[in-house]
């Protein structure tokens, strides 16, 4: 049987954590063995427009602006069915799009991608919100071509980082429907960035491969950031939808130089449950027919 | 709960005020005057070398700009600015021009002429071309001989192992790079690899890091390697004047170590700065030099490199249809 565990959302009392937590710590095996609960994975996926401006101050001293596209994927689920306080998640992030000199005179492209790992604790407080609490392990990539530089016509941000996150979900009752308003925020608080040298042309670090000083620890006295999502899900009859804005403001020094990007987006999205069978262990039960297992 | 939500965002607002911005000038005439001279003073890498008091420079022209009333005025101010850099690398880039220097190359002989070097006695109406090289055998064959005018032409190792076996009954060649004001660093090192029987330190090269005029990084070597597939490894002759600049100045310092080589010809020009773009407020585009180059001994490059013979191109030559530099470097391998 295949149950979804979200179904239990609310129902919990905070003051059965501790021992949902020591149930969950000794009974692994337990839970291993039980086959008549599944977890879910919650998967969403959001399509956004955005307004953006950055600032590179390799590429140029002035600040650029423009808009682009984005798309996000979003996947959580529960470490084990019986646990429901403690989830992983991963996600990827893509933004493309093409921003602007104050004058006009000059455009830069921007494409980035964020691939991040990691888990949340879940916090049941009273019966309609939840709070979650946890880390994420990204990479994140951003590259940016100025196409009317010479000898400097594109920089990376490319960086790793151990990011904090909290989230706070909570539950509208309305006659026909049971909305989500959401809130999250998330920070980097240490991890390696790559930043060049001022100085250095994209000949001596790519293709003379000189990349000394280009490898930068970070923490909260280089880089800054904090990603800020406000979102409304809304369950209709065959679907759920979401509907969001997101803030990100990301700002860091190196090399006697600032970078800066801050993106305002809206995005909307669509929400689904899933379980994956997978595998010779994991084959899905009768009644499930599959092209690929027939 | 609520106050840990305030508390978050008080702390993430917190953090986007520590580090401190670059002030953006403002786009006025004032602002985009600042602008350049910060950007030259930041970034340029020859004022001291070249013993330029920038500071004087600001006060000497800031007084000017009340009585500028024009774009076309104030773009013609800049550039005069930037002209005291004497740098041929050093441009502003406008919707309506670009400023240059060209003193470098306009206040010496040309010692080059197209006429000549297409003519029948050299490359004539026939010349072969591969990979943007001109190529023709010349002395009754016995000489092989290259114009190679353009380093952002790309060639490839089979480009050039067609031209060396076209040239293979040849003594030596003629590379002539005269006019060839540079292009891509990555073709400099390739053609020079051709020359060489292992790799080679030829030069250094390091970067500006910060604002002060002596923030430098370490200097990095530059080696020139052996191509592995094609190799020439008879003499050549590689002709200079002074317009063989930026690229083209860095090949032929690359040759003064390749073993067959000699450079005959005029002080090549220089431009020994690699240049970086940057932008004022008003969107113009300028071109500065952060990476000097240096030559095996640390000696810069960016005024040219002094030919092993220096000869120049004689007009009653130039009059008879002969090039004084060819037909040197021709006696020149003859004799060697």
């Amino acid at each position: 049987m295949i149950k979804h565990s979200s179904c239990r959302f609310g129902l919990i009392k905070p003051s059965l954590i501790a021992g949902i937590l020591i149930i969950v710590c000794f009974s692994i095996n337990a839970q291993s063995s039980n086959q008549s609960e599944k977890a879910l994975t919650t998967s969403t996926n959001s399509f956004g427009f955005s307004t953006i401006n950055m600032l590179d101050s390799y590429l140029s001293p002035l600040k650029y602006s423009g808009s682009g596209f984005r798309y996000e994927n979003d996947n959580r689920k529960f470490v084990s069915p019986e646990n429901i306080s403690l989830s992983k998640e991963n996600h990827f992030k893509m933004n493309f799009g093409l921003t602007e000199n104050p004058a006009q005179t000059s455009e830069m492209w921007y494409l980035g991608m964020n691939f991040s790992w990691g888990m949340h604790h879940h916090f049941y407080v009273g019966e309609n919100l939840l709070l979650l609490a946890g880390g994420l392990w990204d990479l994140d990539f951003m590259g940016k071509t100025n196409s009317r530089n010479q000898n400097n016509p594109f920089n990376i941000d490319l960086a790793t980082n151990l990011n904090l996150s909290v989230e706070a979900v909570y539950r509208i009752r309305t006659p026909k429907r049971m909305l989500r308003l959401g809130f999250s925020m998330q920070a980097p608080f240490i991890g390696v960035m790559f930043v060049p040298e001022q100085g250095a042309s994209y000949y001596e670090i790519f293709e003379l491969q000189n990349f000394s000083n280009t490898l930068h620890f970070t923490s909260l006295h280089n880089k800054l950031s904090l990603t800020e999502n406000l979102s409304l899900d809304i369950p209709f009859n065959h679907t759920t939808l979401r509907f969001g804005f997101r803030n990100e403001n990301l700002k860091f020094e190196a090399n006697q130089m600032i970078f800066k990007r801050n993106d305002l987006s809206f995005h909307v999205g669509y929400i689904y449950d899933f379980y994956k069978f997978e595998g010779t262990k994991n084959r899905a039960p009768s009644g499930f027919n599959s092209t690929y297992n027939y | 709960m609520k106050k840990h939500i305030i508390l978050l965002s008080l702390l993430g607002m917190l953090f986007h005020s520590c580090m401190d911005e670059p002030v953006i000038q403002p786009n006025s005439y004032e602002g985009n005057f600042n602008a350049l001279w910060e950007i030259i003073d930041t970034k340029y890498c020859y004022l001291d070398y070249k013993n330029i008091d920038w500071d004087s420079i600001y006060t000497a022209y800031h007084q000017r700009i009340p009585y500028i009333k024009t774009d076309l005025d104030f773009f013609d101010f800049l550039g005069k600015m930037l002209e005291e850099l004497k740098d041929g690398h050093v441009n502003l880039y406008s919707g309506f021009d670009v400023s240059r220097y060209w003193k470098w190359y306009t206040d010496y002989p040309e010692n080059f002429s197209s006429d000549i070097i297409y003519s029948d006695r050299y490359l004539g109406e026939n010349y072969r071309i591969a990979g943007g090289m001109r190529y023709q055998k010349i002395d009754n064959g016995n000489i092989g001989y290259i114009y190679y005018g353009d380093f952002t032409s790309d060639f490839s190792d089979t480009n050039i192992g067609y031209i060396f076996k076209y040239f293979s009954n040849c003594k030596g060649i003629i590379l002539d790079v005269r006019n060839n004001g540079g292009g891509y660093m990555s073709g400099a090192e390739q053609l020079a690899s051709y020359f060489f029987t292992e790799k080679t330190l030829t030069g250094y090269l390091c970067h500006k890091t910060g604002p002060g005029h002596t923030d430098f990084s370490t200097p990095i070597k530059l080696f020139t390697p052996a191509n592995k597939n094609v190799q020439w490894l008879r003499p050549v002759v590689i002709l200079t004047n002074r317009m063989t600049y930026s690229a083209t100045n860095d090949f032929v310092n690359r040759m003064r170590k390749a073993p067959y080589a000699i450079i005959l010809g005029d002080k090549t020009g220089g431009g020994g700065g690699m240049p970086l773009s940057s932008e004022i407020p008003n969107g113009w585009m300028v071109r500065v030099p952060t990476s000097p180059m240096f030559d095996a001994n640390m000696q810069h490059i960016e005024w040219g490199i002094d030919p092993d013979i220096n000869i120049a191109l004689k007009p009653e030559d130039a009059a008879r249809g002969y090039d004084t530099l060819i037909e040197r470097a021709v006696a020149l391998i003859k004799f060697l």
